[in-house]
């Protein structure tokens, strides 16, 4: 294990009214590792990942980044730091070519102005084609090649996914958060997306923050298990101990297999 | 072949148009119809701002002739009260109007939709009802367009100054659309929370394209000045923000070849049917239907129909030989 989490959240606390959503938990992501989020509907799991993001600003706690907090950034903020995410219903920019999503991705570390990019610079030229090299270097590793210049919408759900993990991977991320990038996927898309997460986590050293639904596929390509259960943590460990777990069981597998 | 969209070269348009407005300028001396013609484009620069905001970016806003206003009345104070220059009297004009959008901007950070809408609706309003109790009697004999002794004030000469700069603005705004800012504008309108998610500073972008679209607005107000000689408060109403909206819908929202286009229908469709003065706005509202039914990108997409099968024409003919 690596010693310093790239991403950790430190009794990150959310309440909605009189609702606790996510209460004091405890979580970290380590570069090359999968952090698996587990838990039933409600549990708060999407409201820890808006935490952790910057989407949502925790009432409680902190969030670290390499160890500095950064508690309470913005969203931009949290990209900039290499921290970036999907969402549980596909968010794709509908006015833009695919190609285009991907290259807006890379907003946060590229540079290029109102004025140069009008002005079309030497400098801002070199920036725009080395982000389309990319862009389409991207579409074709998560197996979307040659589809840079369909609209978002023609593409089927499970495409869409992987186009928002290209426009994600064009930040050079070191964090990934992918809040159930299997919703609503068949059996074998699932599977395809779960090797390709697995492969880019190894490839390029991501410390990944999954959230699934799908348990099995989630254990089996998981390092480290949290099980949230009404916001508390009820469970923390390996794959092979959450599974032997009772109060896990209880509360969730017990329900999802019935 | 790019594998990205297919769009037609920025430059097309902006030449095209450029063509037309040379041979306009050559050909005709009907002072008449130089003056509509100029008009459309003092107007088609501030709908290009405008399809900037509402179309490319989402931020709609119902107070454009607010901002022109600003800057109209600024060119006339400095250059009659003042005996500033036109063209130095147009920079701080411009630069008025630029800072008071700016302002417009931040207040619409926090603001989405209708509250933009009657944010901006009620910054029009509270413009003209300022001008028209504090200078009700406005400005009279602002002097034309003149770069030191050098005057471009005659009829034929301004025109061709003000359709020179719509050419200008066009390219830009083209270029600007397709750049990494407009990609994240576009992203800001589609969804702003994964534009944020993206790295997309929210904040700054939307004050921005505010920014420029009240540069363009500026501009616009500067020209209308030197165009009209006078500036009172009536010029820059509720009616003018609106003709502006309707410009960029017909013309295609986040187009700025369409908004281009827009202005210089929605000026020259009346004075065609003068003689039914009392159907304009009837018939505005028709082809607002119309066109929103039967071409929803606008006058704009019409080039891109034909366009289309041109370009396939050209591709099968590349292909042949292989």
């Amino acid at each position: 294990m690596s010693a310093e989490p790239v991403l950790a959240g430190r009794g990150v606390t959310r309440r909605f009214g009189g609702v606790t959503a996510v209460s004091d938990v405890d979580v970290e992501i380590r570069a090359g590792e999968v952090t698996l989020v587990l838990g039933p509907n409600g549990a708060g799991k999407s409201t820890l990942v808006n935490c952790l993001t910057g989407v949502d600003r925790p009432d409680e706690g902190r969030v670290l980044v390499s160890g500095a907090d950064v508690t309470g950034r913005r969203p931009d903020q949290f990209n900039r730091m290499g921290v970036v995410r999907t969402f549980q219903h596909t968010r794709p920019f509908g006015g833009l070519t695919v190609a285009e999503n991907v290259m807006v991705g890379a907003h946060g570390r590229t540079k290029a102005g109102f004025v140069r990019g009008t002005l079309r610079t030497p400098g801002a030229r070199r920036e725009e084609a080395a982000l389309r090299a990319q862009a389409d270097e991207l579409l074709e590793q998560v197996g979307l090649a040659g589809r840079g210049v369909a609209r978002p919408v023609d593409l089927p759900l499970a495409d869409e996914r992987r186009v928002e993990i290209a426009r994600c991977l064009a930040a050079q991320p070191r964090v990934l958060l992918l809040d159930e990038p299997a919703a609503g996927l068949g059996e074998a898309e699932a599977d395809a997306l779960a090797d390709l997460v697995r492969r880019l986590c190894a490839e390029y050293d991501l410390g990944v923050l999954l959230i699934e639904h799908h348990l099995e596929l989630a254990l089996g390509m998981a390092d480290s298990v949290v099980v949230l259960d009404f916001g508390k943590v009820i469970a923390r460990g390996t794959p092979a101990e959450i599974r032997e777990d009772a109060a896990v069981r209880a509360a969730y597998v017990g329900v999802e297999e019935s | 072949m790019s594998r990205f969209m297919p769009r037609m070269s920025p430059w097309v348009a902006p030449v095209v148009i450029g063509v037309l407005v040379l041979l306009f300028a050559t050909t005709q001396d009907s002072f008449y119809r130089l003056q509509l013609g100029t008009l459309s484009g003092i107007y088609a620069i501030a709908a290009v701002g405008l399809t900037l905001l509402f179309g490319a970016a989402g931020q709609i806003s119902l107070g454009q002739a607010g901002l022109l206003g600003i800057a109209a009345f600024s060119t006339a104070y400095l250059t009659v009260d003042r005996g500033m220059g036109s063209v130095s009297a147009g920079i701080v004009a411009v630069a008025a109007s630029t800072v008071v959008g700016l302002l417009l901007g931040w207040c619409a950070l926090r603001i989405t939709g209708h509250y933009l809408a009657l944010v901006t609706l009620a910054f029009g309003l509270v413009f003209t009802e300022l001008t028209r109790t504090v200078l009700p009697d406005g400005w009279y004999g602002v002097p034309p367009l003149a770069i030191g002794s050098l005057d471009l004030g005659d009829s034929q000469t301004f025109f061709v100054v003000v359709w020179a700069l719509v050419v200008l603005v066009l390219v830009a705004s083209t270029l600007l659309v397709r750049s990494r800012f407009g990609r994240s504008i576009a992203a800001l309108r589609d969804d702003s929370v994964a534009a944020s998610a993206c790295g997309v500073d929210l904040a700054r972008t939307k004050v921005a394209v505010f920014g420029i679209a009240s540069a363009l607005a500026g501009v616009s107000g500067w020209l209308f000045a030197l165009y009209q000689g006078s500036v009172t408060e009536t010029s820059f109403s509720f009616n003018l923000s609106f003709n502006l909206l309707i410009m960029v819908v017909i013309g295609g929202l986040g187009s700025p070849t369409g908004a281009v286009v827009g202005a210089v229908f929605l000026v020259l469709a009346p004075e065609l049917g003068r003689s039914y003065e009392q159907y304009r706005l009837l018939s505005y509202g028709l082809v607002l239907i119309l066109v929103l039914a039967l071409l929803p990108g606008g006058l704009a997409s019409v080039g891109r129909l034909v366009a289309k099968p041109l370009r396939r024409l050209r591709s099968e003919t590349v292909k042949e030989p292989a």
